[in-house]
């Protein structure tokens, strides 16, 4: 355990003055920043709709993080964890340290997990913060007067998880391929056919739009199905995770 | 049982790309406290042969043994104690040269005064806290050795290692091999496309061309194989050629100038005897020495 953690503190130095760390905030911090201007500036408009202002900024970041987002973020971020070793060629470096390819191979997934969780909890901070805010400087939005932490926590919370199968998919595919091309144009024709074909019965089979039912159970209260579809994509990033660490033990560094 | 010398054994080692066969059957044995040279022109299978030495490629048979052990069966054993420079150092552009040797510090569980230590050692410790993707050719091929040294390795392995460097840094990097051997006891085995460059620090020498080995053996063996040769001018060219070739000598000749291989020089005056007995005119008879550059190309180019 103590060689694991050791491998896994040599990959955040590795991580460091990355952008994968820097979008991990960046993102969530722009999303909020927008937000809380629109509905700083725009008040008297969502006043007027008289709804509960929480599940009305909810429905709004969820919808652009779960459609969007959320995917992007993971392409980019799969392509930057193992861009930075095809980069520099160190594969063969990795692999003739004296360390079982298990605990590289872990390291790596850990770290892109905690990336992903740092981008859910900032999301999740900041909108809190937004509505704190929102809440003082214009007490007309009546933030106050509904309570919804438990729902919108929630919903972050189902969101971290349905992304765990793009996660997984992106990070297989950029193991295999070594450039950006291939790996995040791939992911984005997905996302694409996802936004396409999102009324099709069927697609919660393919995990690019878990997050987006996600989004939209938010409003539409959809939770058994979810959970399903939620464990279906936490079953999927199993199978494409060991099928990532078997495509490392077959590799043969040449 | 005596315990064996070698530090690299390998037993009719043998791989394939898909049909191409690129490593021959090689027997390596390279002895502790020893400076390897691994020489072979480009594509002569060197590089492979290291991959294979560090299991980062896998022959079919477990043919390879290191410190005594079988590579595949005690991979991570063997790795603990070797550090290897294969190609073109692995660096991260986005970290210092200092972040770049402790994120393997960290492995290794070293302290900061080891990777200050090993940057001194390749002359970088002015340029630890730089980005490395700053970095000349030259300075990173000198990280790269210095993150092979690092986890202060029995065994060290490099390819190519004076790659990108000037001929003062080859020079330093020549010195600290040595030194490295003679002082630290360690063994090194490096690979190069250079004569000069083994012929001045290494104390063995192994040859590949064309995957197969041509030449093991020391430096000095290296000297001596085929490295004389007589030379013969004659005014009689046809009969001294009758006479060689009934006393079977291998020879060659053009117009009157014949090369015969230097035996020794009891040989040597056996033939002086001979043609002087059938009355051959010679106008001089001299041992030339062949450079290792001629017998490192008339070995790799068969």
């Amino acid at each position: 355990m103590t060689l694991f953690i050791r491998v896994l503190r040599s990959e955040l130095i590795k991580a460091k003055r990355t952008k994968g760390f820097l979008i991990s905030f960046l993102i969530p911090l722009i999303i909020s920043t927008i937000l809380f201007i629109v509905y700083y500036v725009k008040y008297e408009y969502f006043v007027s709709m008289g709804v509960n202002p929480w599940v009305l900024m909810g429905t709004n970041v969820f919808r652009i993080m779960g459609l969007i987002v959320l995917p992007m973020y993971l392409l980019l971020t799969a392509y930057i964890v193992n861009f930075t070793e095809h980069r520099s060629k160190s594969r063969k470096d990795l692999f003739t340290l004296p360390v079982p390819k298990f605990h590289i191979y872990m390291s790596k997934v850990l770290l892109i997990v905690i990336w992903y969780f740092i981008f859910i909890l900032t999301s999740c901070f900041l909108f809190f913060l937004s509505a704190a805010l929102l809440s003082f400087l214009r007490p007309e939005l009546s933030f106050e007067d509904y309570d919804s932490n438990y729902l919108i926590i929630k919903t972050f919370s189902q969101l971290f998880v349905s992304g765990f199968g793009i996660l997984s998919i992106q990070f297989f595919f950029s193991i295999y391929w070594d450039d950006f091309i291939r790996p995040v144009g791939l992911g984005f024709v997905f996302i694409i056919v996802t936004i396409l074909l999102n009324s099709w019965k069927y697609i919660y089979l393919f995990p690019y739009s878990h997050p987006f039912y996600v989004s939209r159970s938010f409003t539409t209260y959809m939770d058994e199905k979810i959970i399903y579809y939620l464990l279906y994509g936490v079953l999927v990033s199993i199978v494409f995770f060991i099928g990532g660490y078997f495509m490392i033990l077959q590799d043969e560094t040449k | 049982m005596k315990p064996s010398k070698l530090v690299i054994e390998t037993n009719q080692l043998t791989y394939s790309y898909g049909n191409s066969l690129v490593i021959d059957n090689i027997d390596l044995s390279v002895e502790k406290n020893s400076i390897y040279g691994f020489l072979g022109p480009n594509g002569a299978g060197k590089t492979t042969t290291i991959k294979l030495l560090v299991a980062l490629l896998h022959s079919r048979r477990n043919s390879i043994k290191i410190f005594n052990k079988d590579v595949v069966a005690n991979r991570l054993e063997i790795l603990s104690k070797l550090g290897s420079l294969i190609e073109e150092p692995s660096l991260y552009d986005h970290l210092s040269a200092f972040d770049n040797l402790r994120q393997k510090a960290i492995i290794f569980n070293l302290d900061n005064k080891r990777i200050d230590h090993v940057l001194e050692l390749v002359g970088l410790k002015l340029s630890s806290k730089k980005k490395v993707g700053e970095f000349s050719s030259g300075m990173k091929q000198r990280l790269g050795i210095a993150k092979v040294l690092l986890s202060d390795p029995e065994l060290i392995i490099l390819d190519e290692p004076t790659n990108g460097l000037d001929p003062s840094g080859m020079i330093e990097i020549r010195e600290l091999m040595k030194h490295l051997c003679h002082e630290c006891g360690k063994t090194i085995f490096l690979s190069s496309h250079l004569l000069g460059e083994i012929e001045k620090i290494c104390t063995d020498v192994g040859i590949i061309s064309n995957g197969k080995i041509v030449f093991q053996g020391s430096l000095n063996d290296l000297n001596e194989i085929n490295n004389k040769q007589l030379e013969i001018f004659t005014g009689e060219p046809e009969r001294l050629k009758e006479l060689l070739l009934k006393m079977e000598y291998d020879f060659s000749q053009k117009e009157n100038k014949f090369i015969l291989c230097y035996i020794s020089d009891q040989s040597t005056s056996k033939l002086i005897e001979l043609i002087c007995s059938h009355s051959i005119s010679i106008y001089s008879l001299r041992t030339i020495e062949k450079s290792l550059e001629d017998l490192f190309v008339k070995l790799t180019t068969k």
